[in-house]
Formats: C-alpha cells, sequence, structure tokens
C-alpha cells in the first residue's frame, strides 16, 4: 500500500460504521492514520427528513454527529484520525479529497444510507472502484447486518 | 413582449414526497406575475422536447440512455439530494426542450426576451452526472445550440449554489463565457475565483464567490466590477440566464441575504451586457421558498419587460464587497501568472 493516510467515507449508516472499523484495524496494522470524510450535499442545508424548514445550526448538528457517533469506531481507539467534511456528491468528495491529501488507500462500504437503487447510474462505490485516482476496498460487512435486521425490513 | 413558457401543465417529475424541488414550484413562479399583473406583457412560449442530438451536444449517450433506462424502471435516486419518478424522463426532456423553442421564438423576433419557467432545474448537472436535482443540463443544451451555429453565448448564473455542470461542460469552449456569482462556501464545493477556464477558453468561466449573509449591493458591485468587464471584452450575441432565487433572504437552501429588488436590479444590469435586443433567455434554476420564488421571478420576468416591480426594496449592507474585490484580483492574478 502507497503511503497515506487512509481515507474513509462516512455518512453515519451502519455500512459506512463496518468501513470505519475495517479502516481501524489496517490502520493499527500499518501505522497509517485515517481520514474520515463526510459529503455535504444540498439537503443538508435543510432540517431532518428534508424538511423544507429550515433547521438552525442544522450543519453544525451533522458535523457533532460526524466528529463523535458517526466516526465512533475510530476515535479513541489507538488510531490517529482526521475528519473532514466537504460538499458535494459523496463519489465526487472522496475523489478529491483522496487526490488532495495523497490518501494510500480509500475504504467505503458497499451502500450508503440512500433510499433506493441507482438503477444502471451507478452508486457511490461502483463510481470509486471504476474513477478513483487510488485503490479502493470496498466493506460489504453491513449489508450481511442490514439483511438480518428486522427494523430495516419493509412492512 | 415577452415570451413565457412553463411546464406547469405536464410536470411529471418527483424526487420524493417532501423534496424541496417540488411541483409546487412552477405554480408559484406563475403566481407571481399573474399578482405583479405582467399578464399583458407575457406571450405564451409553445415547447418541444428536445431532440437527442440537441441533447447529446453536452451529456454523453451513456448517460442519457441510463436516465431514459431509469425512468422506464419507475426511477429511483441519483444522489442523495436527487431522484427520478416514472415521467421524469419526459418532463427533463421537455424542460431542455422549452429552452430551445424559446431561442428559436426570439430568432424569428417574436419578443425581446424569454422566461422559461422549467423543472427538475439543470445547471449541475454535467455531462455525465445527475446531482444537486438536476438531471439535462436546460442552459447548456441551449448555449450548446446557440454555439454550434457559431454564436457566442454568455450564461449568467445567479443561482446561490455555483453551476459546476455548466462551467464544467464548457470549460474550454470559447464560444461560451460562464459567469456565476454564488455563495461559497457551499455545494457543490466548486466556484473558486481561481476558477477561470482552460484551453482556448482560458478566462471564460468567471467566479465571484460570495460569503454567507451577503446582500445585494455586493451582487451589484460584482456586476460591475467583475461581470460587466468580462461580457464588454467577450461581446455576447446572446445572453442565457441561470435564474436561482434561491439568495433570496427567505430562502432555506443558503445563507445569502438578497430580495425580490435585487434580482429586478441583476436584471436590469445584465440585459445590458448583450449588445443586440432580443437575445436573453432567463432559466429557472433554484428557489425553495415558494413566496420569495413568486416575488423574485416576478420581478426578474418585469425587468426583462423594462417595468420597474419591486415588491420588496433592493438589500445592502451585508458583508460581500470585499470577497468582490478579492474575486477580481484572484481572477487578474491567475490569468496573468498563465501568460508569463
Amino acid at each position: 500500500m502507497k503511503e497515506g493516510p487512509i481515507l474513509v467515507g462516512v455518512d453515519g449508516s451502519p455500512e459506512s460504521r463496518e468501513a470505519l472499523v475495517w479502516a481501524a484495524d489496517l490502520a493499527r496494522a500499518t501505522g497509517a492514520s485515517v481520514l474520515a470524510v463526510h459529503a455535504v450535499g444540498l439537503l443538508e442545508k435543510l432540517g431532518p427528513a428534508g424538511s423544507s424548514v429550515p433547521s438552525a445550526g442544522h450543519l453544525e448538528e451533522i458535523r457533532t454527529m460526524f466528529e463523535t457517533s458517526w466516526c465512533e469506531p475510530v476515535r479513541n481507539n489507538g488510531v490517529s484520525v482526521e475528519m473532514q467534511m466537504r460538499y458535494g456528491t459523496p463519489a465526487d468528495v472522496v475523489m478529491s479529497a483522496a487526490e488532495q491529501e495523497g490518501a494510500g488507500v480509500v475504504v467505503v462500504g458497499s451502500r450508503g444510507s440512500g433510499r433506493a437503487a441507482r438503477g444502471g447510474l451507478g452508486s457511490t462505490s461502483s463510481r470509486l472502484a471504476m474513477s478513483c485516482p487510488v485503490p479502493v476496498v470496498i466493506v460489504p460487512g453491513a449489508q450481511v447486518e442490514r439483511e438480518s435486521d428486522p427494523a430495516a425490513q419493509p412492512g | 413582449m415577452i415570451l413565457f413558457g412553463s411546464l406547469s401543465g405536464m410536470d411529471r417529475h418527483s424526487n420524493w414526497p417532501g423534496h424541496p424541488e417540488g411541483p409546487g414550484r412552477l405554480p408559484a413562479v406563475e403566481a407571481g406575475i399573474r399578482t405583479a399583473g405582467l399578464g399583458d406583457l407575457l406571450a405564451s412560449l409553445t415547447g418541444r422536447p428536445a431532440r437527442r442530438d440537441e441533447l447529446a451536444r453536452v451529456h454523453s449517450e451513456v448517460y442519457l440512455d441510463a436516465l431514459a433506462g431509469l425512468d422506464r424502471a419507475g426511477g429511483g435516486e441519483l444522489d442523495p439530494d436527487t431522484a427520478m419518478s416514472a415521467g421524469s424522463w419526459e418532463t427533463a426532456v421537455a424542460a431542455a426542450g422549452m429552452g430551445l423553442a424559446a431561442v428559436e421564438a426570439l430568432e424569428r423576433g417574436e419578443a425581446d426576451s424569454a422566461f422559461v419557467a422549467v423543472r427538475p432545474p439543470g445547471h449541475h448537472a454535467t455531462a455525465s452526472q445527475a446531482m444537486g436535482f438536476c438531471l439535462l443540463n436546460n442552459v447548456a443544451v441551449a448555449a450548446a445550440a446557440l454555439a454550434a451555429k457559431g454564436q457566442r453565448v454568455m450564461v449568467l448564473d445567479w443561482d446561490v449554489h455555483h453551476g459546476n455542470g455548466t462551467q464544467d461542460i464548457f470549460w474550454d469552449d470559447p464560444l461560451v463565457l460562464y459567469v456565476s456569482i454564488h455563495q461559497w462556501p457551499a455545494y457543490p464545493g466548486t466556484g473558486r475565483a481561481a476558477e477561470v477556464g482552460g484551453g482556448a477558453a482560458r478566462g471564460l468561466t468567471v467566479n465571484v464567490p460570495m460569503p454567507p449573509g451577503s446582500t445585494g449591493d455586493a451582487a451589484r458591485l460584482a456586476m460591475e466590477k467583475v461581470v460587466a468587464p468580462a461580457a464588454e471584452s467577450f461581446v455576447p450575441d446572446w445572453l442565457l440566464i441561470s435564474a436561482g432565487f434561491d439568495a433570496h433572504r427567505d430562502d432555506p437552501m443558503a445563507d445569502l441575504a438578497w430580495t425580490a429588488g435585487d434580482f429586478a436590479d441583476l436584471t436590469r444590469d445584465a440585459v445590458a451586457l448583450v449588445p443586440r435586443a432580443g437575445r436573453t433567455v432567463a432559466f429557472l434554476e433554484g428557489g425553495y421558498d415558494l413566496g420569495a420564488l413568486a416575488l423574485s421571478s416576478a420581478a426578474t420576468v418585469a425587468a426583462l419587460v423594462g417595468v420597474d416591480y419591486r415588491p420588496e426594496a433592493p438589500s445592502s449592507g451585508g458583508p460581500g464587497w470585499e470577497a468582490v474585490l478579492a474575486a477580481g484580483r484572484i481572477r487578474e492574478r491567475q490569468l496573468s501568472g498563465a501568460e508569463q
């Protein structure tokens, strides 16, 4: 693996948590640091659930969640970690951060917090696999967890 | 006389229930124009679907096929902000076509300007990626059609978010001048003053990033100090406005503090940038507070026909003047550095 931080795409989903756990193990084994990145989209300016009622400070709420609960697997865990929030779509944010920060590897969950499949237009992980300038690891573990979670089942 | 084209009657696009870029936006624009008493100055513009070859000037064939296929499958999510429903493709193709129809009508001399009230918006859509509520880049499709005929096109984008898609599509096109005034930092993270275009079009991308809280006086200063000189140097045949209204102080999606009166002033100043009359088309982009959208779009339409309609006074007193002057300096430094 080339030198540089292990960049992890984080969106608060169980899958991104699995990616962070995997990245933390790799960081401890290699001595590399972890760079956790969250992509801020258009709707995150609004309140929870996409409400069109503005929620003052909602971005700060997201920052707090990102820097605490979302990144819990790599915080205070013997791993050197930096956390960044950047504007843009998840794939673009991860790729630009990887390039600018000289990441050695990118780690993402197999599926983000999105609402539905994206047809033939490519998920974040598939876009990264095709276009990211550094090696990409897609961690599948949380997919199993989601499928076995009764609360995640429709109906 | 102004041509007004609206997709309100055939809008079948939905992201998901409760999404701010929703089907109530076009009726809000129409209500604003009615309330302003501008009806007698409007001529209805009949649209048409954009043809595949017209879309393919700015979007990849693979991307167009994928969008159409997702529509046939009933829709789905494209990014965390953007989705399609069944019917989104037809609506998006009609939105792009409405802009083309506006250009064609003005070429025939049917009016002095046009306003196309369409959704989904377009300026974030790149050649191969939907994002930021946008599927097809409506203003880019029209600009590319004109550029294909050798026309020089200025795209002025005052949506509060930077039009990364339009900038990217015309980055090295010497026939298109792309100018954006937007909040920064904000989504999508592009639009720094140092982004000036490339190749044969170096200098033909102009970005004026504004700080949160910025008021209309700073935008007018940007028009005077940065935008007007770029237009005077470029000498456009056409002015296409990416008219987003989410820089309004009431809009929930960003933090600028413009008013409907500011949009009237910006429109007046913008129209003066194109030497020939009858060569201005405004395209609806963002704008998510329906009341602000109604007032601001009506003020813009009024200004396009030379009517002074300012339901809210122009704003002033916020930050942004230093940002405008800095943008000019950064831009000059970037361009002079490239020439050394």
